[in-house]
């Protein structure tokens, strides 16, 4: 295993990392949003987000599960 | 729930007396508009890299194509956050008039808050203006409404910005001019 290649790894671990928190921190807000206003997500919305979580989840686990 | 649906929702603090007469949100095509850029980017770097690999002018080795699909993995995933946010932004965002007040309103911001208000007894209507801003609006009919007042303390104009629904809103905002809202309520 390369060096490049180890750091390739590392700056996509560290990128998809950063966008599954962001998305958290949206879900968090959201919810905050929702006790406010009583306006709750549609429910194929919340699908949809609990698919974004996996589909970030499931990247990082891709990266970390290939080798070249 | 549509917003027509607004008398289940908690969306303002009303004095009293006061009631609203329309809640509307921005037009959906304000969630649609974001995603041109990140899938147009995506198809032009798949595209690129499938006509030189067809051309043989760009040898893919194993590292390389795992680094294109990672690159268009994060591509897809940064839209679907940076959507996630477009669409939150439109769900939680309204403009409300009442026969008191009109109010945007922001309740999903990642800080503080965001409120603007003109209340009509001391802020009285002298013009509205419906126009959409560029020629490719106006053929879809997503129009700002731009409400003028009479007060020098407030020279800026109220902008409903592509409202789902810019004519009702117009029809509002003249009902709201003369202070005669009974015949929008009995619709």
């Amino acid at each position: 295993m390369n060096t490049l290649w180890i750091l390739e790894q590392g700056l996509f671990i560290v990128l998809f990392s950063g966008l599954l928190t962001t998305l958290l921190l949206f879900i968090v807000r959201a919810n905050r949003s929702v006790k406010r206003t009583n306006l709750i997500l549609p429910p194929k919305i919340r699908i949809a987000l609990l698919v974004e979580v996996v589909f970030i989840a499931l990247c990082i686990l891709t990266i970390l599960a290939i080798r070249p | 729930m549509r917003t027509s649906n607004h008398k289940k929702l908690d969306l303002l603090r009303m004095s009293p007396g006061e009631f609203i007469v329309d809640v509307q949100r921005k037009h959906w095509s304000t969630l649609v508009f974001p995603l041109i850029l990140p899938a147009s980017l995506l198809l032009l770097l798949i595209g690129t890299t499938v006509f030189l690999n067809v051309q043989n002018q760009f040898t893919v080795t194993r590292e390389m194509s795992m680094f294109l699909f990672h690159t268009y993995l994060l591509i897809i995933a940064a839209s679907l956050v940076f959507e996630t946010y477009v669409y939150l932004f439109w769900h939680y965002q309204f403009y409300i008039v009442t026969n008191k007040r009109v109010v945007h309103r922001r309740h999903f911001t990642l800080g503080g808050r965001h409120m603007d208000e003109v209340f009509l007894d001391s802020t009285p209507v002298k013009e509205i203006v419906r126009e959409a801003s560029n020629i490719f609006f106006d053929l879809l009919h997503i129009e700002d409404v731009c409400v003028y007042f009479q007060r020098l303390e407030r020279p800026e104009p109220f902008i409903f910005k592509q409202p789902e629904h810019p004519r009702k809103l117009e029809v509002v905002m003249e009902h709201a001019a003369v202070k005669k809202f009974e015949p929008l309520i009995e619709k």
